[in-house]
């Protein structure tokens, strides 16, 4: 399974006020607060474990059919500077952000033999479509995958697995 | 308090995180924060705290889990004024 989550930093930053009080603290654990409150950028360690989580939502929303709303369920440990793992019960997924300018985008997948079936962007003859729940996958001739689409502000990410 | 005055706080809530005004004109019971108003994930936290302040509530993770549309939001409000 794949997820991706795009996050326009310079709109979060005046959309987002993620330092008001109480708003942490709905979204992240004492662990992830520590590793914000510890960060050079912390603005941007928030978005990070923010599509983090998001991403892995998408997943999980994929597998169960059922919308949530619980940020707190999914607990994101760093593995390097910008990739880790996010724990949502027993499952586990694995993700990697990268940072461009003020584009954020977090890719996630269900397991590490993935990462080499990930696909960016989208063939001229590749269609993206979305099931009646809005579940997005990618058609081109008589094959379907599995596919992941974000956009906040300017950006759109669009991630398939090819397998 | 009554469920008119009710939806009609949680509308006023919303409204400054509300990216689609048209079904912010026409919202209802069914009206989905993300889908419909087209709320930022990330904002829907501030719509959570919003509603807490507004109603001296505290919402537990578990009640937040289901805040998806107005329908839930009112049913979350209505549970905690109920029990506080």
């Amino acid at each position: 399974m794949i997820g991706n989550d795009v996050v326009d930093l310079s709109l979060a930053a005046t959309e987002s006020n993620w330092r008001r009080r109480g708003y942490l603290d709905k979204v992240f654990s004492p662990e992830e607060q520590q590793l914000i409150a510890e960060a050079t950028d912390p603005d941007m360690m928030v978005w990070m474990l923010w599509s983090a989580k998001e991403a892995a939502y998408k997943m999980v929303h994929r597998a169960t059919r059922r919308r949530t709303y619980a940020p707190q369920r999914y607990q994101v440990q760093l593995s390097g500077e910008r990739k880790g793992l996010v724990q949502y019960d027993s499952q586990l997924f694995f993700f990697r952000t990268s940072v461009n300018d003020s584009l954020l985008h977090t890719v996630a997948v269900a397991g590490l033999q993935y990462w080499s079936k990930v696909v960016y962007g989208r063939q001229p003859e590749e269609v993206l479509l979305k099931d009646e729940q809005g579940i997005p996958f990618i058609r081109s001739g008589d094959r379907d995958w599995m596919a992941s689409v974000s956009h906040h502000g300017i950006y759109q990410e669009i991630v398939s697995l090819k397998i | 308090m009554d469920k008119t005055t009710l939806m009609a706080t949680i509308k006023e809530v919303v409204q400054p995180y509300t990216k689609n005004p048209e079904a912010l004109a026409t919202l209802n019971e069914d009206t989905d924060f993300i889908r419909d108003l087209k709320i930022n994930s990330a904002n829907l936290v501030d719509v959570v705290l919003d509603v807490e302040e507004k109603f001296n509530i505290v919402i537990d993770n578990d009640s937040m889990e289901k805040m998806i549309n107005v329908r839930a939001a009112m049913e979350v409000v209505e549970n905690k004024l109920a029990a506080s």
